[in-house]
């Protein structure tokens, strides 16, 4: 166990290694001036300068990465170009959006996985019924989802927000940052009615796809299972069905279903840009989509190094619980 | 009893499991809690008082009504602007961006501004007088006008203002750099002497980047390390204008609250709200739904077209100084030869063009400047559009590959195509290049990026020849994206800038202009009209002409 967690903590580290240099070399051999984003596209030529030369551009590249990398040890990671901030802040402010989002699209793709696994694993109409929508669910672009979403829920039946975080004027500002249970502890039900809300058309975007890949493994172990000698012995011992499924059969289907389910993590973390950027969600996605057109090296290192350590840090959680789920698979 | 199998199955089981697809389908909705619709900030809602609205023109004429609190409910007191991006650091000496100058230009007023067909006239000075030389402006300072801290606006602010923008040296601050000195006689008289003449000065005070006035005693207060206050200012306000900013929730929500002291009467709603939204379709949605009031910028010409025959949203026009410009680069294979240029220039059919992307919302270019600022023809760019004199034109380089960039920020995508499409007809083989703006504003300085062709839409900073062929055309200026360098051009502006009188000043923009013209670099294909898509029931809609997708704020108000 303990060599595992060094092995992956190693990995960990030259993760975000390599993901720091593609990040720096993509900046060099890209056309963009981020100094032009910092002082404004009219600004004259000396002014532009100067801040070339405030921000250390002048350097050569070799310096200027080793002296980022040193920043990063520090725990220092510059000055966002765009919002003027230290980027550390700007991902403190925006992370607790983007954290309350992914919560609840995981915990609401762990229902719908289990439903689609589980239900998809029967024979009959509610098999098909499950499949159709798993085929769907894969095929449908966040995007596309998003605008079925707004158009059905807002636009025809009034019933959810088109976008944002919140609609309720000054709502606490902690302790945690999530909305839901800010609202919670400190008495305003309203804000965590208003915060869900907002959460249900993004959360579902979320986590569907995650859902149906999971729910396609879990499908199959279960559908493997039921056709095992363990099943048939089950039965013969007089269990129900349900009893076999519940009981042996997700127990036996989990450990493949969570090594996909800590893939999807990851997935999911890229895909949390997009829907956050679809419904103007202010999480961290949302914070890489308005930096990256205005070039802003430090914005975008930043996020990508936090997206790869919840990757790496998401696998080897998944890792490690499939492992205390099949205990065969330490050896 | 009977055992069940995956075989065996009641018809209660497939019941129970189809039962437990409608739950699921319900738990996917059940964060609705109510049937209301997402108002809790604007509670206003789709019922707008229009229907099969038209098209409309900014009036252009604010009424300055006061504020009648008995008028509105909480539900039609809130102004809502939708912002495409998240604005950068609201300090306004350093702010010099697009989307955010809703809230400094809500928050911050200069010395002077623009009414809507483009006039100077003023704003916090309200008279001025400049010395025969063209050096010495004096401002008269509006009286009995206070800070949204209560601290009295004067000529000590108004000098301290100034010098703060210079002293932080950000993107704008080249607007102040001819100053040589500043005095304050006294407290309602503002005096700048320049080092030398400087045509765009008195309009440097109207544009929506220039020197705006900021409460000395707030940047005191707030001042951290000798920041000057700029870490405080990026998301707290301390101006003279009608709005305040009172909550800043970056990449969600920008509140604004009215000043209820405002020099110019209490603005008619009690909060100006600016959401976040980047998605057009859901900004449309909300338009539509009433959640948002207004939409003043990207909106497309099908966009335009589909919701000015929607109920309850109206489509308003303003004059703009915005000009649609395709950029030649000199150095291009195909364009190397100033005849092709000048081929392309009159040939490109840009009254068609014109009409199939922009429709009613633009006219074809027919000035070199494209504002009202010369006479109409005096400084003539009118195209005749022959394609088979374009054709013979290219003839020579039949079959040449090129590139046609375009701003991919701004809506033109589709009329790169439809420049692509002529090009093509004319026998060039065209690649569109979509740029975004770290990468375009990085062509200035990056000669091996440029494109053979850059489509865009631009505005000067201020509603001057002068300044805006120094942003775009002038040799080595910071807009002038494909490197096109007319020296003889330059001279004529360089000349024209120390002239005093009028006259003889405006010949030689002419003979600048003309030369620019006839250097083949840019091809004027259209002046865009302002356009916003705002709710049926507001009224007293009134512009700047220099702010392209800005509406004036303080006296906007609500039908009843």
């Amino acid at each position: 166990m303990t060599t595992g967690l060094l092995r992956r903590l190693l990995a960990l580290v030259l993760v975000l290694l390599g993901l720091s240099l593609t990040v720096f070399v993509l900046q060099e051999v890209s056309p963009i001036d981020p100094v032009r984003a910092t002082v404004g596209a009219s600004a004259p030529q000396s002014v532009v300068d100067a801040e070339r030369a405030r921000l250390g551009l002048d350097d050569p590249a070799v310096v200027r990465y080793l002296r980022y990398l040193g920043d990063i040890v520090r725990g220092d990671l510059q000055k966002s170009l765009r919002t003027h901030q230290p980027v550390r802040d700007d991902l403190a402010r925006f992370l607790p959006a983007t954290i309350e989002l992914s919560l609840f699209g995981l915990a609401l793709a762990a229902v719908l996985a289990l439903a689609f696994g589980i239900l998809g694993s029967r024979r009959g109409a509610t098999s098909q019924i499950t499949r159709f929508w798993m085929i769907a669910g894969a095929a449908a672009p966040v995007f596309l989802l998003a605008i079925a979403g707004k158009l059905l829920f807002y636009k025809q039946w009034g019933l959810l927000p088109a976008g944002g975080r919140g609609s309720v004027t000054n709502p606490p500002n902690g302790p945690t940052g999530l909305r839901t249970l800010d609202g919670l502890l400190n008495g305003r039900l309203d804000v965590t009615t208003d915060a869900l809300r907002h959460l249900v058309l993004p959360g579902f975007c979320v986590a569907l796809s995650p859902a149906v890949a999971v729910g396609r493994v879990l499908r199959g172990g279960l559908v493997d299972f039921s056709n095992s000698d363990a099943a048939r012995t089950a039965r013969s011992l007089g269990l129900t069905e349900r009893a076999i499924t519940l009981r042996h059969g997700l127990r036996n289907a989990a450990a493949p279903a969570l090594a996909m389910g800590g893939l999807q993590v990851g997935l999911t973390v890229a895909g949390i840009i997009v829907v956050e950027t679809l419904f103007a969600w202010p999480g961290v996605g949302f914070y890489l989509s308005q930096s990256l057109p205005d070039g802003d090296f430090p914005a975008i290192a930043g996020v990508t190094l936090l997206f790869g350590t919840v990757y790496v840090v998401a696998n080897f959680l998944a890792e490690t619980l499939q492992t205390l789920v099949d205990p065969r698979l330490s050896q | 009893m009977k055992r069940s199998t995956p075989i065996h199955r009641s018809a209660a089981h497939h019941r129970r499991h189809v039962l437990a697809w409608i739950a699921i389908t319900a738990l996917v909705t059940a964060g609705c809690g109510s049937s209301d619709n997402d108002t809790a900030s604007s509670g206003t809602t789709s019922s707008g008082n229009a229907s099969g609205t038209t098209s409309g023109t900014a009036s252009g004429t604010a009424s300055g009504t006061a504020s009648d609190p008995a008028s509105g409910t909480a539900s039609t007191d809130v102004l809502r602007m939708v912002l495409s991006t998240d604005p950068a650091p609201l300090d306004p000496d350093t702010y010099y961006e697009s989307e955010g100058v809703r809230i400094t230009r809500a928050a911050y007023e200069g010395l002077a501004r623009y009414d809507a067909d483009g006039a100077l006239v003023p704003n916090l000075a309200v008279d001025w007088t400049i010395s025969d030389d063209g050096l010495t402006y004096t401002f008269s300072l509006r009286p009995d006008v206070r800070f949204a801290d209560g601290t009295p606006f004067d000529s000590a602010a108004a000098k301290a203002s100034f010098q703060r923008l210079i002293d932080l040296a950000g993107g704008p601050s080249y607007m102040l750099a001819g100053i040589a000195k500043m005095a304050t006689p006294d407290p309602l008289t503002f005096v700048v002497s320049l080092a030398s003449p400087d045509p765009s000065f008195l309009a440097y005070q109207a544009s929506a980047w220039g020197p705006t006035m900021i409460s000395p005693t707030a940047v005191e207060e707030h001042q951290v390390k000798g920041d000057r206050a700029t870490a405080w200012l990026a998301n707290h306000t301390a101006g003279t204008g009608p709005f305040q900013l009172t909550d800043v929730r970056p990449s969600d929500l920008y509140t604004m609250t009215a000043n209820p002291d405002y020099w110019g009467g209490p603005p008619n709603f009690a909060r100006l709200e600016l959401p976040v939204v980047p998605d057009f379709a859901t900004q449309r949605l909300q338009l539509e739904q009433g959640d948002i009031d207004v939409i003043g910028l990207g909106l497309s010409l099908q966009d335009l077209e589909s919701l000015a025959t929607t109920d309850g949203v109206s489509v308003v026009t303003s004059k703009s100084a915005q000009r649609t410009l395709l950029s030649v680069n000199p150095n291009s294979t195909v364009f190397a030869d100033q005849a092709v240029r000048t081929a392309l220039q009159q040939h490109l059919d840009r009254a068609r063009l014109t009409k199939d992307f922009y429709g009613q919302y633009a006219t074809a270019a027919t000035d070199v400047f494209g504002f009202d600022v010369l006479p109409h023809g005096a400084a003539p760019d009118e195209a005749i559009g022959d394609p088979d004199a374009l054709a013979a034109a290219l003839a020579p380089y039949s079959g040449q590959s090129i590139t046609l960039g375009y701003y991919v920020e701004l809506n033109e995508g589709r009329l790169a195509e439809l420049i692509q499409l002529d090009l093509q007809e004319a026998g060039l083989d065209v690649t569109i290049q979509p740029f975004q703006a770290s990468t375009i504003f990085a062509l200035p300085t990056d000669p091996t990026q440029r494109p053979d062709l850059l489509l865009g839409a631009w505005e000067p900073d201020t509603l001057t020849a002068d300044n805006f062929a120094r942003i775009y055309w002038y040799t080595d200026s910071p807009l002038n994206f494909l490197g096109c360098s007319v020296p003889d051009a330059d001279a004529a502006l360089d000349r024209a800038a120390g002239i005093i009188d009028e006259k003889a000043r405006q010949q030689a923009v002419i003979e600048a202009a003309i030369a620019y013209r006839n250097s083949g670099c840019w091809v004027s294909i259209a002046d865009q009209q302002g356009t916003f898509a705002v709710r049926s029931d507001l009224q007293d809609i009134d512009t700047e002409r220099n702010q392209t997708g800005m509406l004036r704020v303080d006296h906007l108000r609500r039908s009843s």
